[in-house]
């Protein structure tokens, strides 16, 4: 078995610059027909910018739990979210289709009947032990039935300052009182950080005059490449940016600057409890026999294109953190840069982990041939989408094609040339031919689902 | 926030039913227990709760040691609750800094009834530098600053030296026996006045930075009452009635 460079590139200037490429377990994987099944822990977060792990290159921020994660297994960087908003995404990872699929387009919405989700799924297919800590959002915002989980513990859809700790506590519990020789079990905690950023912007949205703390002020993080607003951009778009009032007319550089740091501490919050969570599986039984799975619902403007939260199709909101640990499986401390990923080959990929069957017709495919058997994804591109099918958006490797319905204006960008999309090529006339293509391939792409949207794609 | 008034911004203030705080200054004893608030940004009211409840025991003036009870609730939906129990003994110097802890921590149902395979304890003691810690049974050691607090011990810490802080100091934070904090600082940033009481009260405000934090601001009374901690949007007030405030929000999510 050999990992070639064409699919997996070191990530160089970062932390992991420093460790081998090609792990020496690389070539000594071995897998006991005996051994039984692996356990699955998910760690999820919720608004998590894909550039916020210092193992993986962002200076303004210490992550030792994600950087820990990012050190054992296989790190995605062109990894995209079925949709940049909560609930739907959420959807659908938890059953491996597109969010239309499920009938989620929006939170707070209700999925058809008759579609396995992840934790039923487990149960059924692989009498695994199902646990589930945390936010759900399909249709409430925290629940205590999720499908085919148990759930010890949901706090009640408020700020994870408050509940984050307490999803901890029942894991660290749960890997130190549950017997290895019980069958496989599938945890799936769902912190409810680093989203309490809404909650901070909402006491932060006016301009300061001065900013507070001023032992903070030397931190603050300077502004990003792309901070400014494009030329020619799709209405939802600028009126997403305008729905925070304040933010966007009364903020200072330095009132951005702030927030971009108090984002920051967010994620620190909640790699302290995942670091806390990998201390206590290190110390279980359970270490040697769990694979591990970190990403996040979706990410957060932080700023770039003077963008805040979510629910737009930047790659700030769109593309996610996903990272893949499986001891003496897949490789250790490798960054991936070139496949095309999405939140809904989560699931499938987890089903390859555990050696079940997957659900037919999921939209998702396992990335556990990449993983393991360096052959490459036949997938040409990845999608997203938003807010009832108004907002969808198309990544192929080079381009990333995104329209709004009834909106006259397309955005195409050269993710190669521009990757901060500062440069909408959508009516440059050089690119009409690449623009035609990409919208076929949208058209096609939604034919070709096997399950139809349950919600119709209105473009 | 740039001083107390600003704190009307977090709605949850105007329910507050500030303690008096000579009682508790003639006995360092009485339990004392704090409202926890984690405000939800996209509502008004329903805020996250908590109570942070400890009870401060010194044997007598000599003692090199205090003894804390803690007892911290948090609620969840369909009556679930996250419950720990500790018990503390802290040194009687700057930081009362920990020296050794036993700590429960329990997961009950919708019936109220235990759910065992979720239930923790933590043991552990501090020296020279070191903290060794059982966990269910199984022992972990690792290195602290000197200068160490706890947010369990913090309300103690002050009520000791703490509060003649006037400088910054560094240290170590130990969140809530399980989370190590690094290079922590806490800044003593002058004296605010309050309207509490109907009457004027000047506190001691500190400010508390660091890796994996928002900034915390704690208000101090001169005696060394811990008062007010805020965290961005999360508050802890000392409570007159915080067990009737957290069983009418129980209350209320049971009919979620």
């Amino acid at each position: 078995m050999k990992i070639t460079r064409r699919d997996f590139v070191q990530k160089t200037a970062t932390g992991l610059a420093t460790s081998s490429v090609y792990s020496p377990q690389l070539f000594s994987i071995v897998t006991s027909k005996t051994q039984k099944k692996p356990n699955i822990l998910f760690i999820f977060t919720d608004q998590q910018h894909i550039d916020t792990i210092s193992a993986l290159g962002c200076p303004y921020l210490k992550t030792p739990g994600m950087d820990e994660i990012a050190e054992r297994g296989v790190s995605f960087e062109q990894s995209y979210c079925p949709s940049p908003v909560c609930g739907p995404c959420r959807a659908a990872v938890y059953t491996g289709r597109m969010p239309s699929e499920v009938g989620v387009t929006g939170n707070g919405e209700r999925p058809v009947d008759g579609i396995p989700f992840m934790g039923e799924w487990f149960r059924e297919k692989g009498d695994y032990e199902t646990v589930y800590m945390g936010k759900w959002h399909v249709p409430a915002y925290v629940s205590s039935r999720v499908p085919g989980f148990e759930v010890p513990f949901c706090g009640h859809g408020g700020p994870g300052a408050l509940s984050d700790s307490s999803y901890t506590f029942a894991a660290e519990a749960f890997f130190k009182n549950y017997s290895s020789g019980q069958k496989p079990f599938l945890m799936a905690i769902n912190y409810m950080q680093p989203h309490d950023i809404c909650e901070w912007l909402r006491f932060n949205r006016k301009g300061k005059t001065h900013l507070p703390f001023t032992q903070i002020h030397g931190e603050l993080p300077p502004l990003p490449d792309n901070f400014e607003i494009p030329e020619n951009e799709p209405e939802l778009v600028r009126l997403r940016r305008l729905e925070w009032e304040g933010v966007n007319t009364g903020w200072s550089d330095d009132d951005w600057r702030y927030y971009i740091w108090a984002y920051y501490r967010h994620v620190e919050m909640v790699d302290a409890e995942i670091k806390r969570v990998l201390d206590a599986l290190n110390s279980s039984a359970h270490k040697n026999n769990t694979a591990i799975v970190f990403s996040s619902d979706h990410g957060e403007g932080l700023g770039h294109h003077k963008m805040v939260r979510k629910a737009f199709h930047y790659d700030e909101a769109s593309k996610v953190p996903l990272i893949f640990s499986w001891p003496g499986h897949y490789p250790e401390a490798l960054v991936n840069n070139q496949d095309l990923v999405s939140g809904v080959d989560i699931f499938p990929t987890m089903c390859d982990i555990a050696g079940i069957v997957q659900p037919n017709d999921m939209t998702g495919q396992s990335l556990g041939c990449l993983l393991s058997n360096n052959r490459s994804l036949e997938r040409e591109f990845v999608t997203s989408e938003i807010e009832e099918n108004r907002g969808q958006m198309l990544r192929t490797q080079r381009y990333k094609y995104i329209t709004y319905y009834e909106d006259p204006v397309e955005q195409l960008f050269d993710m190669i040339k521009d990757p901060g999309e500062k440069q909408n090529l959508a009516e440059d006339s050089q690119y009409l031919s690449i623009l035609s293509e990409h919208r076929t391939l949208f058209k096609d792409w939604i034919r070709s689902l096997k399950v139809p949207p349950v919600v119709k794609h209105r473009w | 926030m740039d001083q107390p008034l600003d704190l009307k911004s977090l709605q949850s203030l105007e329910s507050w039913s500030a303690p008096h705080i000579d009682p508790i200054i003639s006995d360092p004893q009485k339990p004392r227990s704090y409202l926890w608030i984690a405000q939800h940004g996209y509502q008004e009211i329903d805020h996250e709760m908590g109570v942070f409840s400890f009870k401060c025991i010194q044997e007598d003036s000599k003692s090199n040691t205090i003894t804390l009870d803690i007892d911290l609730k948090r609620a969840g939906i369909a009556n679930h609750e996250h419950h720990i129990k500790a018990k503390i003994t802290c040194k009687n110097d700057l930081f009362s800094t920990p020296v050794q802890w036993y700590m429960k921590s329990d997961f009950t149902n919708s019936e109220d009834q235990l759910i065992p395979r979720y239930s923790l304890i933590k043991q552990g003691f501090y020296q020279e530098g070191y903290i060794s810690e059982t966990v269910n049974g199984a022992n972990h050691q690792f290195q602290i600053a000197n200068h160490w607090l706890s947010d369990y011990s913090l309300p103690a810490s002050f009520q000791g030296s703490l509060v003649d802080v006037r400088d910054s100091i560094e240290f170590d934070y130990f969140q809530e026996f399980s989370l190590l904090k690094k290079n922590q600082t806490l800044h003593y940033a002058g004296k605010e006045q309050i309207s509490l009481y109907d009457e004027s009260v000047n506190l001691l405000y500190f400010q508390h930075f660091g890796i994996g934090n928002l900034p915390y601001e704690y208000w101090v009374t001169e005696s060394g009452v811990l008062l007010l901690a805020v965290n961005a949007f999360n508050i802890w007030m000392l409570h007159d009635e915080p067990e009737a405030h957290y069983q009418n929000h129980i209350n209320r999510l049971k009919n979620r």
